[in-house]
């Protein structure tokens, strides 16, 4: 409206070097005006509007909407005609250009909020555009990074050995393929701080092939890379311990709560006699004399509340059927979210022990039980041992009374011990 | 008596009576006090050993015979 009044306006001031030729050749510029900025439908009213005012205003004789000249109505039709292809086309070029666009909007808000960093390039590597999250890695905002060269902004350098990585955007640009990044690799942010990053580059191609920029794809790899050094140290700890368990001289099984054999080392082998390929599989019945199956339960039960068996000492069965005398620590074996899975068995064989604990019961039986003084003394003269016999005849208490005592000091004459 | 022990050290071993003792009645008990040297794993000695006997009663009676021999003798004497 504002267009047909301007555009009305400027024919009547040229009024008077036109006269009255070319009554309607401004509403053309409207019309044309009116297609761009609101489509077909203002193009039409403007037309139809402007042509009614021209025509009154301008056309011989002014002041009269006069049909009757055969010119009026050829001048009309032409006009129509002329308005009709400036409609047409100015559409379909308004459209064009309105979808267009739209997908340039769409573009723009997908790579704004994509997760990845994405920075575009034109042929001289100098920075067109770069969305949020390549903003935040490479700490350089979208006013101050546009424009700028790719290496100021995207710095990256080989982190082991600190030399600086070709930009992989430059190699896209030059052999016009996708190029992915070597591992390893660190942004420089603006701030001097680093960032691990994974990335690759890819040459843009306008329509008929032609290289036009480069796109750069990125991504903070610090998250990931703090978890894989998380995952191979738990490994290296796994396999440390696992060298222990197999390495240690104690049998060290472990199995399923419900008393499946799931692992049996070195020393398990030795004093049991089962192989592991033999026992693992099989229930833990397979070592446990038949009398004393009902343990089994009991452990299993103080395991499932979560409480540790200390140095239980019990018998255990041999591959050849031989019984051995065995202490346990049983601890439960726990999962992630803490719920008990299994149990961990540490088998130590004490026949030995307990033999010699019966001969020493044997030798103690002798000593404490003879009439006789039986004693020792180190080689200062202090006593260390004293038997029951010997603490009566001299009248002392204890054995730990007598070592404070010395030997000398037993006699009515003194006698020199110490050398 | 103050060669006993360096004895035992020497020899391995020795024998001696004497009297015990008592710490709370002061009693003496004759004792035959056999006294051996234990060595270690690497012949080293650390420790005297005793397994020893009370002699008290033996000791009274061979005093008793002594007396009883000497009051035999003097009573021969008196006769001559």
């Amino acid at each position: 409206m504002i267009a047909l009044a301007l555009v009305v306006l400027l024919r009547w001031l040229l009024d008077p070097v036109l006269g009255d030729a070319l009554p309607l050749v401004t509403l053309y510029g409207a019309v044309a005006a009116a297609v761009w900025l609101g489509g077909y439908r203002p193009a039409i009213l403007v037309a139809i509007l402007g042509y009614l005012t021209c025509h009154y205003l301008f056309i011989p004789p002014r002041g009269h909407l006069d049909f009757s000249h055969i010119a009026a109505v050829v001048g009309l039709v032409a006009f129509l005609f002329t308005c009709g292809l400036i409609i047409v086309f100015g559409e379909a070029t308004r459209a064009s250009h309105l979808r267009a666009s739209e997908r340039r909007e769409l573009l723009r808000v997908t790579l704004q909020s994509i997760g990845d960093a994405v920075i575009t390039t034109d042929t001289d590597g100098r920075i067109t555009y770069l969305n949020k999250v390549a903003e935040s890695i490479t700490g350089w905002p979208d006013a101050e990074a546009v424009g700028q060269s790719l290496e100021k902004v995207f710095h990256i350098v080989n982190e082991p050995t600190r030399q600086p990585v070709e930009n992989p955007a430059k190699k896209a640009l030059r052999e016009g393929v996708v190029v992915g990044l070597a591992n390893h690799t660190v942004l420089i942010r603006k701030d001097g701080s680093e960032c691990p990053v994974h990335d690759s580059a890819a040459p843009i191609r306008d329509d008929e092939g032609n290289v036009s920029g480069c796109v750069l794809i990125f991504r903070d790899v610090a998250a990931q890379r703090e978890m894989e050094h998380e995952k191979a140290g738990q490994l290296l700890t796994a396999r440390l311990l696992a060298s222990i368990v197999e390495s240690s001289n104690d049998a060290i099984i472990s199995k399923s709560l419900d008393g499946i054999i799931q692992s049996w080392n070195a020393g398990a082998e030795r004093l049991f006699g089962f192989t592991s390929e033999q026992a693992v599989g099989q229930h833990i019945s397979l070592v446990i004399p038949p009398e004393r199956i009902g343990e089994e339960d009991r452990i299993i039960a103080s395991l499932k509340a979560g409480q540790r068996v200390e140095h239980f000492e019990t018998e255990r069965l041999r591959d050849d059927g031989r019984h051995i005398q065995v202490s346990l620590t049983i601890s439960p074996i726990k999962d992630d979210s803490g719920k008990v899975v299994g149990a961990s068995k540490i088998v130590r064989d004490i026949t030995e022990r307990k033999l010699a604990e019966a001969d020493r019961e044997k030798f103690v039986a002798l000593i404490e039980s003879s009439t006789d003084f039986i004693g020792m003394c180190d080689l200062n003269g202090l006593p260390f041992f004293v038997n029951r016999a010997g603490l009566e005849i001299v009248g002392l208490d204890s054995v730990e009374e007598a070592s404070r005592t010395p030997v000398a000091d037993f006699f009515f004459r003194k006698i020199r011990i110490e050398s | 008596m103050n060669e006993f022990f360096p004895g035992v050290m020497e020899t391995g071993h020795g024998e001696l009576e004497i009297r015990f003792r008592h710490f709370k009645t002061g009693e003496a008990r004759w004792m035959a006090y056999k006294v051996l040297k234990l060595i270690d794993a690497k012949g080293e000695p650390y420790a005297f050993a005793t397994v020893s006997q009370e002699v008290t009663e033996r000791k009274r009676l061979a005093d008793d015979l002594i007396r009883l021999a000497t009051d035999l003798s003097e009573a021969d004497r008196r006769k001559e």
